[in-house]
C-alpha cells in the first residue's frame, strides 16, 4: 500500500511538474517574440578611467547601492502600505 | 567644511605627486631596455601581479598587458640576469622555433617567455653566414674558440652544429673574438640591422665567454651587407649557397640567420600561462625551452632553481601556494599531503564537494559521470536531488555511496580512495540534472525558471543594471605618466627632458579606510533618510532650536 501511495504521489508530482514546465516554455517562446532592445552604448576607456580615479577618493559606487536599496525599500514599502491601510481600515470597522 | 576638505584633498594629492615623482622617475613599460635598467621592479611587480591573479583566459588581458616583440624581448633579459651576461638568445635550428625563459623573479615566481610565430624560416632570410675562413670548416668546439663563436649560455661556447644554423635576434649580441673585426672593420659582415646595436659586446677568452666592460658596439649603419637569401642543406654532405650572388658558404660550415626587428616583432612574445602549463617545462635555462604542456602534463625533469623548493629531479611549479615537486619525475609532491577523499555531507552537491577539495589546494582533473539512476523505486537513492553525489573514484578504488541493488545508502569506507598527489584525477558519479526524486524525497516540484532577457520592456531593467553597473568600478590611484620634453630657447637646447610617473597609490592603504570610513556614512544617512520618510522617525529635532529655546532669545528667558 505504502509502495502505491509513492507510485501515486510520484505520479502526480510529475504530471504537474510537466505542466509548469510547459507553462514555462509556453512563456519563454512568448517572450521571444517581444522586440529586443538596444543595447547601451559601452564606455569610452578614458571615462572608466577618471571613474576609477574618482572611485579612489569617493565611494561612488556606494552612492549608488544607498541610492538603489533606498528606492527599493520605498517602493516597496508602498506597495506594502496599501495592503496595511486596507487592514486598518478593516480592523476599525470591525 | 567643505572648503576644507577640498583644500585637505588638494594637499594631500599634491604631496602624493611630489612624493611619487621625487621617489622614481618612471620606466616605461614599453621600450624598457635590460642593459640600462636591469632591475626594473615595477615591470618584476606587474608580472608578479600576473602570476597571483592570472586572468583567463589568455584573452582576458588588455592589449596594455600583453606586450610582444622587444618589449618583452627587453623584459625577458631584463628580469633574468644570465641573460644580460650571456647575450642569448641564440637558438640552433631555424625550422620550429620555438623558444623561451623562464624568468625568475625576486620573489621566487616565475613567468615564461617565448619566441613563437616565426614564420621567416628557411630560405627566404636574408642571411649573414660566416665563411670557413670567418669560423672554419671545422664544426668542432675548439675550432670556433678559435675563430668567431657563438655563446649559448654564460661561459659556455656552443658547439656548431652540421648544416645547422643560429638565430641571432637583433638587439642581442654576436659574440666574436674580435668585435672590431667583425663590425668595425669588417663592414661586409654588418648588417642593416647592426649586430651588436644594443647588446654587448662580448669577447671570447679560451674557452669562456666573458663580458668586456663598455665595450658596446655598434655597428655603422652605412655597413650593408648583401641581401642574401641562404640556401642551404643540412648534413655534411650538404652544400650552402646564397642564391642571390651563388656565393658558396662550405658544406657543414656555420652560419648565423640574422632576423630583421620587423621579424623578430611578430615573433617574440611574453604569455604568462597558469601554473599547469609552467609545470610541463623541461629545463629552465634562459636559452633553450620546450613548449609547456596545455594539459595537466607534469612529465619531464627539470633543473630547479631560485627559490622553488623542488629537488633537483622534480618537475617545478610556479606558483608558490601550489608548488610541487615530482615524485620520481611523475606526480606532484612537496606541500601537498595526500588526502583520502571526505565523506560527501548529506544533501552536499558535486560543486560544493569540489569546492571543499580545491580548498585544499588539490588541482586534478575531474570527470563527470551521470548516474543512470536505475534503483530500486522508493529507495532512499531515488529520493536524491540532481547533483548529488552517488559515487566518487581516483583510479581503480572507488567509494560507491548507494548500493546498485538496493539502493540503500553505503558505509563510507575506512579506507577511501585518496587523492595521492595534488594533479591526482577524480571521477565524480552524480545525480542527473534532469533526474526528479520521487515523492517523500525532499525534491518535489521544481519551478521552472523563465528568463525575461532585456527584451522590450524589459530591457529597461537592463538598462537600469547597465547603467548602475558604470558606476560599480574599482578604485585606481590616479596614474600621471608624461615626459618634459627638451626645450630650445635662441638655438639653444636645454635638456630638461625627463619622463615621470605621479602615481598616487603610495596612498593606497589610507585611501581604502577613508573609502571604508565614508562608506559606513552614507549607509546610515541613507537608512537615516528613509527612517524619516517612511516612518516618521523624527529624533530630538533642530540641536540649534533647543539651544535657541534653552537661552530664550527671542526675550523673557534667562
Amino acid at each position: 500500500m505504502g509502495w502505491f501511495a509513492s507510485w501515486l504521489l510520484s505520479g502526480i508530482v510529475t504530471l504537474v511538474q510537466t505542466i509548469l514546465d510547459a507553462l514555462a516554455t509556453a512563456a519563454s517562446a512568448i517572450l521571444s517574440l517581444l522586440p529586443a532592445m538596444p543595447s547601451l552604448p559601452s564606455l569610452p576607456t578614458p571615462f572608466i578611467t577618471a571613474e576609477s580615479w574618482v572611485a579612489w577618493f569617493f565611494p561612488v559606487g556606494t552612492v549608488v547601492d544607498v541610492l538603489a536599496t533606498v528606492l527599493t525599500l520605498w517602493v516597496i514599502w508602498f506597495v506594502a502600505a496599501i495592503g496595511l491601510k486596507w487592514a486598518r481600515i478593516i480592523g476599525s470597522n470591525a | 567644511m567643505r572648503r576644507l576638505a577640498l583644500t585637505a584633498t588638494v594637499l594631500v594629492a599634491t604631496c602624493c605627486s611630489y612624493l611619487a615623482v621625487g621617489a622614481s622617475p618612471a620606466h616605461a613599460y614599453t621600450g624598457y631596455n635590460p642593459l640600462t635598467d636591469p632591475k626594473n621592479t615595477t615591470i618584476v611587480d606587474n608580472w608578479l601581479r600576473d602570476l597571483d591573479h592570472p586572468p583567463a583566459p589568455a584573452s582576458a588581458y588588455t592589449q596594455a598587458e600583453t606586450i610582444t616583440g622587444w618589449d618583452a624581448a627587453y623584459e625577458a633579459a631584463g628580469t633574468f640576469p644570465d641573460l644580460l651576461t650571456a647575450a642569448a638568445p641564440i637558438v640552433t635550428g631555424t625550422v620550429g622555433l620555438y623558444t623561451g625563459w623562464k624568468i625568475g623573479t625576486p620573489l621566487g615566481n616565475w613567468l615564461y617567455t617565448k619566441i613563437v610565430g616565426d614564420t621567416t624560416v628557411g630560405p627566404t632570410i636574408p642571411a649573414l653566414y660566416w665563411t670557413p675562413s670567418k669560423c672554419g670548416t671545422s664544426t668542432s668546439k675548439t675550432d670556433w674558440n678559435g675563430g668567431n663563436s657563438l655563446i649559448q649560455g654564460t661561459g659556455t661556447v656552443q658547439s656548431c652544429t652540421v648544416g645547422g644554423s643560429a638565430i641571432l635576434a637583433e638587439g642581442f649580441s654576436l659574440v666574436l673574438n674580435s668585435v672590431d673585426t667583425f663590425c668595425a672593420a669588417s663592414t661586409t659582415h654588418c648588417s642593416g640591422n647592426s649586430l651588436a646595436e644594443g647588446g654587448h659586446a662580448i669577447t671570447i677568452t679560451g674557452a669562456n665567454a666573458t663580458e668586456a666592460a663598455g665595450t658596446v658596439k655598434a655597428c655603422p649603419s652605412t655597413a650593408q651587407i648583401a641581401p642574401c637569401t641562404l640556401v642551404y642543406t643540412s648534413g655534411s654532405t650538404g652544400t650552402t649557397r646564397c642564391s642571390t650572388d651563388g656565393t658558396s658558404v662550405a658544406a657543414g660550415a656555420c652560419f648565423v640567420v640574422l632576423r630583421s626587428r620587423a621579424a623578430m616583432l611578430s615573433a617574440v612574445q611574453i604569455q604568462p600561462s597558469t601554473s599547469t602549463e609552467y609545470a610541463g617545462a623541461t629545463n629552465t635555462n634562459n636559452t633553450s625551452y620546450s613548449s609547456p604542456s596545455t594539459v595537466n602534463d607534469n612529465a619531464g625533469a627539470e633543473t630547479c632553481v631560485g627559490n622553488n623548493a623542488c629537488n633537483a629531479s622534480g618537475n617545478c611549479a610556479l606558483d608558490p601556494t601550489s608548488t610541487y615537486c615530482s615524485d620520481s619525475g611523475t606526480h606532484a609532491t612537496g606541500p601537498w599531503a595526500p588526502i583520502y577523499l571526505p565523506q560527501p555531507l548529506p544533501g552536499e552537491t558535486v560543486p560544493q564537494y569540489i569546492e571543499r577539495l580545491r580548498a585544499r589546494t588539490w588541482l586534478g582533473g575531474i570527470t563527470l559521470l551521470e548516474d543512470p539512476m536505475s534503483y530500486p523505486s522508493g529507495s532512499p537513492a531515488m529520493q536524491l536531488n540532481p547533483q548529488q553525489i552517488t559515487k566518487l573514484q581516483v583510479g581503480t578504488t572507488a567509494a560507491t555511496l548507494y548500493d546498485p541493488l538496493t539502493g540503500e545508502p553505503r558505509t563510507w569506507p575506512t579506507t577511501p580512495p585518496q587523492l595521492k598527489y595534488a594533479d591526482t584525477d577524480l571521477t565524480i558519479t552524480e545525480v542527473p540534472d534532469t533526474f526528479v526524486p520521487e515523492g517523500g524525497g525532499g525534491g518535489g516540484l521544481h519551478f521552472p525558471t523563465v528568463s525575461f532577457g532585456c527584451q522590450f520592456p524589459f530591457g529597461f531593467i537592463c538598462w537600469a543594471q547597465d547603467i548602475t553597473g558604470w558606476f560599480n568600478v574599482s578604485p585606481a590611484a590616479p596614474d600621471f605618466d608624461f615626459t618634459i620634453p627638451d626645450q630650445t630657447v635662441a638655438g639653444h637646447t636645454f635638456h630638461v627632458g625627463s619622463h615621470y610617473d605621479v602615481n598616487l597609490n603610495v596612498m593606497d592603504s589610507y585611501m581604502s579606510v577613508w573609502r571604508t570610513i565614508l562608506s559606513v556614512v552614507i549607509w546610515i544617512g541613507g537608512l537615516y533618510y528613509l527612517a524619516v520618510k517612511l516612518l516618521g522617525f523624527h529624533p530630538g529635532g533642530d540641536p540649534g532650536e533647543a539651544l535657541d529655546d534653552g537661552l530664550d532669545l527671542d526675550g523673557g528667558g534667562v
